[in-house]
């Protein structure tokens, strides 16, 4: 039996732990509030979390299964005079992610490895004829009355790839149930088709005789904590909202950095230029013709200190950036995409963003150039978001918050005359009760919650590669700006290696992000994917030079909009975003502050803590 | 061989809430106890300069903030820890109890290198109370110490100072012991931490 808080009233309840709650709970803490914050998660982070390898494959699986269906409890009910709004976690995160989908690919090195040796005549004769025996077994499978459930397959499948596979490891027998339980769910999909056509027969054959599967799948397990995979990875520039609160409010001193050593930007085949930003860069650099160098000088030194020469931009402060850079910079074709892409960073098309928004965007990169080496942004080690979390959790903590993870809540309490947050009730069925309730979208009760059609999604892929593109270094980030590779919308692929306690030593993981526009996250990201991994097994386009797949998860993200939600909601909840698709935390840590300052106004936003090795301080 | 870096010891206190993690950190420290029990508020990390065989370090002791109470302690507070300080009260053998699956939380989070190796301290504290108070014996405690692969444990009371600094001094070594083992991270160049601002490239870079 869990047990009850001994208080039972404080000044703000928390729900989630997300970027943006934890820094109202370390803010709020901070000057006295009492905070109490809860996360039905055993995590910190939320959905700005980052997870081992194992963690991901379950909450990618979790994802993909049945959404369950509310068991007709999401109506309100009555709670001692008060309205009693049911919380259901589970699906409303659900509903936050869509096109899930994951691949796990067959070590293809080892593939090329074997192609080199030669095969005796016997084991040609004996590949072909177990081929042979996996189209009979998966025809049989496909077909046969006896297998209608997809657990009765899976039992099959997993006896099959038993008698292949002895070597008994733990990750073994995992990595076994897992392409079990994924195949049998393939084949049951087809179970009711009419016929069953050659191909689909073939795709299980293959699947069926493909250990190299499970060997890639058993290695990552086996390294799964080595693993800390963001869901909605994100790094900070060096001068910016989000470095200076965690310097001001010593949350930067639980952290550790990377620096982002290099950006590129894809240019054509399997090219890619460096993006020249320093002065250094743009002089050494050997793909800019000398006009351009002096065009690109010319013009980052007004960016940089564009306010001061306001003549300059004056009649295009509304017209679209791009306009502005050709006609007063004469800035056209690959530099413009660079500086528009790569150095403003503009994640949607360029006529949505004008001069004003456009010359903000170059002036933040080109000020966070040079405070840590020559690079405009630093990766947060072991991941970001979760660990910056944690960290304003910490000074919360520190200040009195009370914490507790894996805490769920039942109910959410309006009174009827007022209209105003109460408390709620928790997994315990204790009353908790609060002046503010801080929280996550997720624990919105559902029928409070109206679809929004029209919300901002991103679509996102986590691949763990074999080798680093482009050069060795800790982080690099590569840009495909818009129709470069049928792409609407520029892409963006972080690359993170051990360096940044991402993953192991001999892996990198790529982070690709894009705004939706296709039918699924997959559809959206695999043309860039395509020309930066040996993705496809056709091995005619197999390159050596290329990183080898072993893991890819792609998905949808949604961004709903809090602020019409907010509007339907008691004046006393405030509502935290979900991660937005920018490549950077600025615009949640500015929401943070603007939550903390309605709630708070006369109060600062965490100024720095006493030194606790000071001779006075005292724990009293 | 470059010169030798400046160490910097990361110390983690763990155990039951009321055992006197925060005190021992305090006595140790800063010299002074409070004989009021308040859940841990105020307290985050205190540093001390010591000597571990002729080399000067910095020991940094973190506290859990009072983040243990309800078994919410994030993977972050474990990260990078060169010693693991496991506390119980000998008045309460609850406390003790507990020490098994501290350790285990403890070896899952922090995930070392080399968890059989991994130097854990156990300190049984209180020990200023009456005698007919306590309920774990020193053998009990010094048997599953044992048990562990040899841990050094220490009785101390934070209140009357009673080997507190004899048991933080050993912290202190076995945990310089650990950092210097070979690293296998030095092939990457050391994370930037942007606590103290790098002002020295403080030059515009246009």
């Amino acid at each position: 039996m869990p047990q009850p808080l001994e208080v039972a009233e404080y000044d703000v309840i928390i729900l989630g732990t997300g970027f943006v709650e934890s820094i109202l709970a370390g803010a709020l803490a901070r000057i006295g509030k009492s905070v109490l914050h809860l996360d039905a998660n055993e995590h910190y982070g939320g959905s700005w979390t980052s997870f081992n390898f194992q963690e991901l494959l379950d909450w990618a699986q979790l994802l993909q299964g049945h959404v369950e269906e509310s068991n007709g409890n999401s109506q309100e009910t009555d709670f001692e005079g008060k309205k009693a709004l049911p919380t259901n976690l589970s699906k409303v995160r659900h509903q936050a992610y869509s096109t899930i989908e994951y691949e796990i690919y067959a070590n293809l090195k080892q593939a090329e490895e074997n192609d080199g040796s030669e095969f005796g005549e016997e084991q040609i004769d004996d590949s072909a004829k177990t081929a042979l025996d996996y189209d009979g077994l998966a025809r049989y499978l496909l077909t046969s009355e006896e297998y209608e459930q997809s657990e009765a397959i899976a039992k099959v499948i997993t006896e099959q790839f038993k008698s292949k596979i002895l070597d008994r490891t733990r990750e073994n027998e995992e990595a076994i149930v897992i392409e079990s339980t994924r195949l049998a769910q393939l084949l049951h999909l087809h179970k009711d088709d009419e016929n069953i056509s050659e191909e689909t027969i073939r795709h299980v054959s293959t699947s069926l005789s493909n250990f190299e599967r499970i060997e890639t799948l058993a290695t990552l397990l086996k390294e799964s904590r080595r693993y800390n995979l963001d869901l909605a990875p994100k790094i900070v520039p060096c001068r910016g909202e989000l470095i200076e609160l965690l310097i001001s409010s010593g949350v930067g001193r639980y952290l550790e950095f990377k620096a982002l050593d290099r950006t590129y930007i894809y240019s054509d085949q399997d090219n890619y230029d460096k993006v020249p930003c320093s002065k250094e860069d743009i002089f050494t650099s050997q793909t800019v013709s000398l006009v351009d160098k002096r065009k690109l000088m010319r013009f980052l030194t007004f960016a940089l200190d564009y306010t001061n020469s306001p003549e300059t931009f004056e009649g295009y402060e509304e017209k679209p950036y791009d306009i502005f850079l050709k006609e007063k910079f004469q800035i056209d074709g690959k530099l413009l995409s660079a500086v528009l892409y790569a150095i403003a960073l503009v994640r949607t098309k360029v006529n949505n963003v004008n001069t004003r928004q456009g010359l903000t965007y170059t002036q933040r990169y080109l000020k966070s150039l040079g405070r840590y080496g020559n690079a405009a942004f630093l990766v947060a080690l072991y991941g970001a978001g979760n660990e910056i979390a944690q960290g304003f959790c910490r000074i919360s903590a520190v200040f009195g918050g009370i914490y507790m993870l894996n805490h769920s809540v039942r109910h959410l309490l309006i009174d009827k005359s007022s209209n105003n947050f109460t408390g709620l009730i928790d997994a315990n069925g204790q009353q908790l009760s609060s002046t503010f309730l801080v929280t996550a979208i997720d624990y919105i009760p559902e029928n409070v919650l109206q679809e929004h059609q029209e919300c901002d999604q991103t679509s996102r892929a986590i691949v763990i590669i074999d080798q680093y593109i482009h050069e060795e270094g800790d982080a690099t980030l590569t840009i495909f700006p818009p129709d470069s590779v049928g792409n609407e919308y520029p892409i963006s692929v972080l690359q993170f290696s051990a360096g940044t306690q991402t993953c192991p030593e001999d892996k990198y993981v790529l982070y690709m992000s894009t705004k939706a526009s296709g039918k699924s996250a997959k559809a959206d990201l695999y043309n860039a994917l395509e020309r930066l991994v040996n993705i496809s097994n056709n091995d005619a386009s197999l390159s050596t030079c290329k990183p080898n797949p072993l893991f890819a998860l792609f998905y949808r993200h949604k961004y709903r909009d809090i602020t019409s939600l907010s509007s339907s909601l008691p004046n006393n909840i405030i509502v935290t975003c979900d991660p937005d698709s920018s490549l950077d935390f600025e615009a949640a840590t500015i929401q943070a502050k603007q939550h903390f300052e309605k709630m708070c106004p006369n109060d600062e936003f965490l100024p720095a803590g006493p030194d606790p090795d000071e001779e006075d301080f005292n724990v009293d | 061989m470059a010169s030798r870096k400046k160490v910097l010891l990361k110390v983690i206190i763990l155990g039951d809430s009321g055992v006197g993690k925060t005190s021992l950190m305090n006595q140790y420290v800063n010299k002074k106890f409070s004989n009021q029990y308040k859940a841990t508020i105020g307290a985050d990390f205190l540093t001390k300069e010591v000597m571990v065989d002729d080399r000067l370090v910095t020991m940094q002791i973190w506290d859990t903030a009072g983040q243990e109470r309800f078994q919410s302690l994030g993977v972050a507070f474990y990260r990078g820890a060169d010693c693991c300080v496991l506390v119980y009260d000998v008045n309460n053998s609850k406390s003790f109890e507990t020490l098994d699956s501290w350790r285990d939380e403890f070896l899952i989070q922090a995930s070392p290198r080399d968890p059989e190796n991994f130097p854990f301290v156990v300190l049984g504290n209180k020990i200023d109370m009456e005698e007919s108070k306590r309920v774990v014996s020193q053998k009990r405690a010094m048997t599953w110490c044992q048990s562990k692969g040899n841990i050094p444990y220490f009785e101390t009371s934070a209140k009357e100072a009673i080997n507190v600094e004899n048991a933080f001094q050993t912290i202190a070594k076995n945990a310089l012991q650990q950092e210097a083992d070979p690293d296998f991270y030095n092939d990457f160049p050391d994370p930037i931490k942007i606590d103290n601002d790098n002002s020295k490239y403080d030059t515009c870079a246009c």
